[in-house]
């Protein structure tokens, strides 16, 4: 039994325009891979100008790097979602509008200190955290609500672009490969992410100048608006309503399935852990592996092998699940996902072993690009063609609420009572155990809740292979 | 009739597929290897051109896997 917009979609659309609009499909992945890569780029640089040049107070600190980008994407989900069903041309001009607010805010950034050196920035931590500790500076307002202004820009924006891709690539992969077309988005985005990683560092060893990534990142992001408004053909244009699908506004009734819907609950909870097994490896491995004696290059030698696995794996598991189904490829992903966590614990608690943590890091990758892959895929299963916008921007709006919301749970876990557990490492070791908790539930919940949302061959071939066959004669 | 046989094996886009994903992997390692290597200020240059070169690598063999993803994946059923 298939979700309605599987079914509407074998109805009405062909099986793939994914060749036949190849320059739209290709450009639509590389701009996300683009404005990811751009926006990945200048993160080390900004946390360490924040709090000793600007002098911001820790909490809002915590605000300016987390939460403000987070929930300018968490709302440029929703608000973008919209749109790409409203407006004439949607999905082309939330796309365009995505970069153009990314121009904007990562210009806000730059203009903020376009000459500043990363040396002075250093002179003031070094005189601030010595034997005997300099006052920071007085608190630089301007430049702090700038930067708001810009990484909230930044994180609107951000939202903007890829939902819009994610949609658009959904709508040319037609009635049989909206797995694919999800891949490709999904592999853009975190392959960008996970490279600019190397090249933050690279931009600002070279120029010494701690905002010019953020010019860079300026720059991509015209680079993505010109390849946008030269190359890419609005899908809803092109495929959807030739194909007869109605052209309406959003209303209330279209957002009913994404609150009522038993296959969404399920798989907002597979992409929130998604998020869960991320933020773990972006922030908890990097204190708990420094704190087990491990270096700074071993500890980013481990996270590094979680990211690349897991980019790699949202290449193939929306891909995949073309052919296997959604539910099988979840089930698969988040089984693995219940045991990884638990073989990491296991590791942490034994001698020094390198080569072991990249191996292990690299496994819990693979299983969570596995179920993460398929997520967003599904929401295109549920919504009716007319109203795909809508209900994979909620999607994304509540997977994105992870952003926020799981690092607060670790910082909990870690302000626990450090005697009643042994010692600041049994705490990192909790983290890991509710990780593994959480995954079951998860787990009980695909199996349990979810139902298979997709058909790899449309129904009437299933009904035709399904029929008796008739008698043979004589 | 007789329906002609699906061609199998292993098709040109999936090779290349493969390929571009082992270089997409083997730009980080050289990137990685490069950080880890030359670490004194004095190899600072040597550096960075190593983090640029794995960099490329893993641009390029990007952009290839996006397009084979596409190529691999005829628009018929099937």
């Amino acid at each position: 039994m298939s979700e309605i917009g599987t079914s509407e979609a074998y109805a009405k659309l062909e099986p793939s325009y994914l060749q036949r609009y190849f320059p739209t499909a290709y450009t639509a992945a590389v701009t996300v891979f683009l404005i990811n890569f751009a926006l990945g780029v200048p993160t080390t640089a900004l946390a360490d100008l924040l709090k000793y040049r600007v002098a911001a107070p820790t909490v809002l600190l915590f605000w300016a790097q987390l939460a403000v980008l987070g929930m300018g994407k968490a709302v440029a989900d929703l608000v973008g979602g919209y749109f790409l069903d409203r407006w004439r041309n949607g999905r082309r001009k939330v796309m365009i509008v995505g970069t153009v607010l990314v121009i904007i805010g990562s210009l806000m950034i730059w203009i903020t200190f376009p000459g500043l050196q990363q040396t002075a920035v250093d002179a003031i931590r070094k005189a601030a955290t010595g034997k005997n500790p300099a006052p920071l500076p007085a608190f630089d307002v301007m430049p702090f609500l700038l930067i708001m202004g810009g990484q909230f820009l930044n994180g609107f924006g951000i939202g903007m672009q890829n939902g819009a891709a994610m949609v658009l690539l959904q709508d040319y992969g037609g009635a049989t490969k909206r797995g694919l077309g999800a891949s490709m988005q999904k592999f853009s985005l975190y392959g960008g992410k996970t490279t600019a990683t190397y090249l933050g560092a690279l931009l600002g060893a070279v120029t010494g100048l701690v905002m010019f990534p953020f010019l860079f990142v300026g720059l991509l992001a015209v680079l993505a608006m010109v390849l946008n408004v030269v190359l890419i053909k609005d899908s809803r244009e092109e495929v959807l309503i030739p194909a007869g699908v109605e052209r309406k506004q959003p209303t209330l009734a279209d957002y009913k399935p994404a609150f009522t819907n038993r296959n969404l609950y399920s798989v907002y909870f597979v992409a929130f852990m998604g998020k869960w097994s991320d933020s773990w490896f972006q922030s908890i491995s990097l204190l708990y592996l420094l704190l087990l004696s491990y270096t700074k290059v071993e500890v980013g030698a481990i996270a590094t092998a979680f990211g690349v696995l897991w980019s790699v794996l949202n290449a193939y598991s929306g891909w995949f699940s073309d052919f296997f189904g959604r539910r099988r490829v979840a089930l698969a992903g988040t089984a693995m996902g219940v045991v990884t966590p638990l073989l990491f614990l296991w590791y942490a608690s034994g001698p020094k072993n390198v080569t072991l943590g990249i191996v292990l890091a690299a496994l819990w990758g693979l299983s969570t690009g596995a179920y993460y892959g398929i997520t967003e895929v599904v929401p295109g299963d549920v919504a009716r063609l007319a109203s795909r916008g809508a209900i994979i921007g909620t999607f994304r709006f509540f997977r994105d609420t992870g952003n926020v919301i799981v690092p607060l749970i670790f910082t909990g876990i870690l302000l626990l009572p450090k005697q009643q557990f042994g010692s600041e490492i049994s705490l990192y070791g909790l983290t890991l155990w509710a990780t593994a908790i959480m995954m079951l539930v998860t787990f009980a919940l695909v199996w349990l809740v979810m139902r298979e949302t997709f058909l790899p061959s449309p129904p009437a071939e299933e009904a035709v292979v399904a029929a008796p066959r008739p008698a043979s004669a004589g | 009739m007789i329906e002609p046989r699906k061609p199998r094996g292993i098709s040109v886009w999936t090779a290349v597929q493969v390929a571009a994903i082992a270089i997409w992997i083997a730009g980080f390692v050289v990137a990685f290897y490069f950080v880890q290597t030359y670490t004194k200020p004095s190899q600072k240059a040597i550096a960075n051109n190593g983090q640029l070169a794995g960099l490329i690598l893993t641009g390029l063999a990007y952009l290839v896997i996006i397009y084979s993803m596409i190529r691999h994946s005829p628009d018929g059923r099937g």
